[in-house]
């Protein structure tokens, strides 16, 4: 996904997103690519898999409701 | 099996013009109560009533039919052996499942215990007039028979997915967590909803009591001087007015709750409807954020739904219906035989035991409400720790990597 589509998508100015992206670049859950001159950022195995995790703790939390 | 729903809901229609037809013939002078007798047993055959459903496999879990109903989308709330089903018209049909030796039998029941208990109460207070209790019940029971028919059979008659958890797949972690906060936002607007109830009972009380009062003095004074005419329109003015104040002190609060409360049905039903079909937003939220931010509104809606129980406590209802009018009666009837007769035995008793009744009922409503905030109290507490929880698990998994 192209940084700007990301950015009106998460709804975050542009300074907040790339500091987002950036600690979210160190922890290995996304990585930067240049495709046709865009730069863009791709969801890594890890970052899959954080996003799981987090989804599963939520429901487990409301499933107890 | 709606065959049998609508069958039952003609069987109660027959049964409550049984009991009218029956009455009238045996004690034609006491006709009037017909009626009466007719909605209880209407009600009571209306609570027992219970019909099957085919189940073809005739392996039936509860666990996985619920779990089979959220993902496609409805509110359900469940126990080990039943589930309670409501679409978003407020149709609701509860399901039991029952295990025999040869497999699982489905039953389906149009009401539940809270709602016969309210028809028993208003069958209780319309008296004559619960021929209304009896056409409200047939008509729960034809609306549970379209629930059943529209959503519940097509789903039975399919392979119903595993119930195991923990399970790896977001999407559907993600539907169901949806669903579940959906059922709490929709249990929240329920219990706004009867809340802004109370405040119109409240408000058409309160003009009743004072139209009664302002005629009575009206008309006293009326007898000494003054035209007949404002004795007449002056207290219907003052009720009127009376109640449009109570109304509009109180009722802001509730509209805009109900408000809200239907905008966040509405968030998750777009949200719901985007993860069914496979196509989450592009723009706005994402059905993640909007599970985070709801975390915050979940307290709020867990009280709303205390105070809407109690409020609706049948022992209130009781207290409030049938003790306090009968202790103020009792007092005004022991206070007015002290006054005319001095102190004598009967109306002192009289007096004590409208005391007596008066202190008990505020002894009740009392407890029923400490009762109600030691509840909300355990629930914050719960919800606190359940956010903190959360918080924690959620650092592990993205800090821990």
């Amino acid at each position: 996904m192209v940084r700007t589509r990301l950015q009106v998508a998460a709804n975050l100015n542009y300074d907040t997103l790339v500091r987002y992206l950036e600690w979210m670049k160190m922890k290995g859950f996304v990585a930067f690519t240049v495709e046709d001159g865009h730069s863009t950022i791709v969801l890594t195995q890890e970052g899959a898999a954080a996003y799981t995790k987090v989804v599963g703790v939520v429901n487990e939390v409301l499933r107890g409701c | 099996m709606s065959k049998l729903l609508r069958q039952g809901a003609l069987v109660e229609l027959a049964i409550a013009a049984s009991v009218i037809v029956i009455w009238s013939l045996l004690i034609p002078s006491l006709w009037i109560f017909g009626p009466y007798f007719a909605a209880l047993a209407a009600i009571a055959f209306w609570f027992l009533y219970r019909s099957p459903v085919e189940a073809p496999s005739g392996e039936v879990k509860v666990e996985a039919l619920s779990l089979a109903l959220r993902l496609k989308g409805y509110t359900v709330k469940e126990t080990s052996d039943w589930l309670l089903l409501r679409d978003k018209e407020g149709r609701e049909l509860e399901v039991r499942v029952r295990y025999r030796a040869n497999g699982a039998v489905v039953y389906a029941k149009p009401s539940s215990s809270s709602n016969a208990i309210l028809l028993i109460l208003f069958t209780l207070i319309l008296g004559p007039l619960a021929l209304v209790v009896i056409i409200v019940s047939i008509w729960t029971m034809w609306r549970a028979d379209r629930l059943a028919d529209t959503i519940l059979i097509p789903i039975l008659s399919q392979p119903l997915p595993t119930a195991s958890y923990p399970t790896d797949d977001p999407h559907r972690q993600l539907l169901e967590s949806l669903s579940q906060a959906r059922a709490l936002a929709s249990d929240a607007e329920r219990s706004a909803v009867s809340l802004h109830q109370d405040v119109v009972g409240l408000s058409i009380i309160v003009a009743i009591f004072t139209y009664i009062f302002f005629f009575a003095v009206s008309v006293v004074g009326s007898h000494l001087s003054g035209p007949a005419d404002l004795a007449i329109y002056l207290p219907i003015v003052v009720g009127v007015v009376c109640g449009v104040i109570v109304y509009v002190l109180f009722s802001p609060k509730r509209r805009r709750q109900i408000r809200e409360l239907r905008q966040w049905l509405s968030r998750f039903d777009i949200s719901i409807a985007g993860e069914i079909a496979g196509s989450p937003p592009e723009q706005g939220e994402s059905s993640l954020e909007l599970l985070m931010v709801v975390f915050d509104q979940i307290p709020a809606w867990v009280r709303l739904k205390g105070k809407s129980r109690a409020t609706r406590h049948p022992v209130l209802w009781i207290v409030g219906l049938f003790l306090v009018p009968w202790a103020a009666s009792l007092l005004i009837s022991g206070i007015t035989g002290i006054l005319n007769n001095g102190l004598d035995l009967t109306s002192f008793a009289i007096l004590v035991v409208a005391i007596g009744l008066m202190l008990g009922s505020s002894f009740v409503y009392h407890r029923i409400v400490m009762e109600e905030k030691a509840e909300e109290y355990r629930t914050e507490k719960e919800w606190e720790r359940r956010r903190e929880y959360l918080r924690q698990r959620i650092q592990e998994q993205l800090e821990g990597n």
